[in-house]
């Protein structure tokens, strides 16, 4: 930095502040540089500058206080609210859409019993009434479906009527 | 209504006492800051809520005041570089210069300053960046010591020096009227 430039920063401040400490030969400098005197000129000039009286207007009172902050509670507490919301919609609309249900082996047994049972009726045969007219009711009755008879089915053997407890033996 | 606060020391504080004394001072800084009343107006409230909801971080109730012009700065900083945000967008779609803010008040003496020297000052103050048009408003219209500027401004001495230093250079021209050259 130069010692002309050095002495500029030094007027300046003590121009601006009157707390800074005043260079010697101030003065003279300023008579001499044109950037220093400008700056003095300007600060002569805003310090002339008196602007007019702010108008009276009403006092702001405490409940005016008060109620700005509860407004600015009851708005911030809507943004989290919202904000909440939002994430919450925008965590269930990319959740991974659930693997389709597996049927556990019992629904389906139970679904195909259901099935057997529908479409294999007898319909006449165990009704007196309808006796007469077995052949016809055979005849209108749905086919039979043996597809669903899988082999696979487990088939628990009923016990008999009046057999002995135990099985074969004599 | 009596509010009583208790700063970060655990002191109590009259809050209405406190703003009833000091709304006439802010209102003042306000005034001169934005150049319009009624946003003034609203800027103090909003700076006394603000204090009311920060009034834990007041360490010591005796420099409330400084506290309180801090504040209230800083809040009229990001209000006049919305301002100018918005002068600008309105400029650029066409919507023609904002409408000059509206004088505070008549002059009742003498050394005020004249009607037209004060749409100077306006003027000369909205071209200027908006630390350096606060700094400048605080020091000399408001009238503010260098070390009170850089305490509400929350910059060091030094840094208000730089700011008035620039904004003087602008002002070279601006506001030098016939009047006052020889």
């Amino acid at each position: 930095m130069t010692p002309g430039r050095d002495l500029c920063e030094r007027v300046g401040d003590a121009l601006l502040d009157p707390a800074a400490p005043r260079p010697p030969g101030l003065d003279e400098h300023v008579a001499t540089c044109e950037a220093c005197r400008r700056l003095r000129d300007a600060h002569r000039a805003a310090e002339r500058l008196v602007p007019p009286p702010a108008r009276s207007a009403p006092g702001i009172g405490m409940d005016e206080v008060l109620a700005r902050v509860r407004r600015r509670r009851r708005a911030r507490a809507a943004t989290v609210a919202a904000a909440g919301l939002g994430i919450a919609l925008a965590l269930a609309l990319n959740a991974p859409t659930a693997p389709p249900r597996s049927i556990a082996g019992a629904d389906v047994f139970a679904l195909a019993d259901a099935i057997r049972g529908y479409g294999q009726r007898e319909v006449a045969s165990d009704d007196p009434v309808l006796l007469a007219y077995a052949p016809l009711a055979a005849w209108l009755a749905p086919p039979a479906r043996r597809s669903l008879d899988l082999p696979s089915l487990p088939v628990v053997p009923s016990p008999e009527i009046g057999a002995p407890a135990g099985g074969d033996s004599p | 209504m009596v509010i009583t606060a208790v700063s970060g020391e655990g002191e109590a504080i009259d809050f209405s006492s406190l703003v009833e004394a000091e709304q006439a001072g802010l209102r003042r800084i306000a005034a001169r800051l934005l150049r319009d009343e009624d946003e003034a107006r609203d800027l103090v409230q909003t700076t006394f809520a603000d204090a009311y909801e920060r009034r834990g971080s007041l360490r010591d109730p005796a420099a409330a005041r400084a506290w309180l012009r801090r504040i209230l700065t800083t809040r009229a900083l990001n209000h006049l570089r919305r301002r100018r945000l918005w002068r600008r967008v309105r400029e650029i779609f066409g919507a023609g210069d904002a409408p000059e803010p509206a004088a505070p008040g008549p002059a009742p003496d003498a050394l005020v300053m004249s009607a037209r020297r004060l749409a100077a000052v306006s003027r000369f103050l909205d071209a200027l960046p908006a630390r350096q048009a606060a700094a400048f408003t605080l020091r000399y219209l408001e009238g503010l010591e260098l070390g009170d500027v850089a305490l509400a401004m929350g910059v060091g001495r030094g840094t208000v020096k730089t700011h008035l230093h620039r904004a003087l250079s602008a002002m070279r021209g601006a506001l030098v009227e016939p009047e006052e050259s020889p």
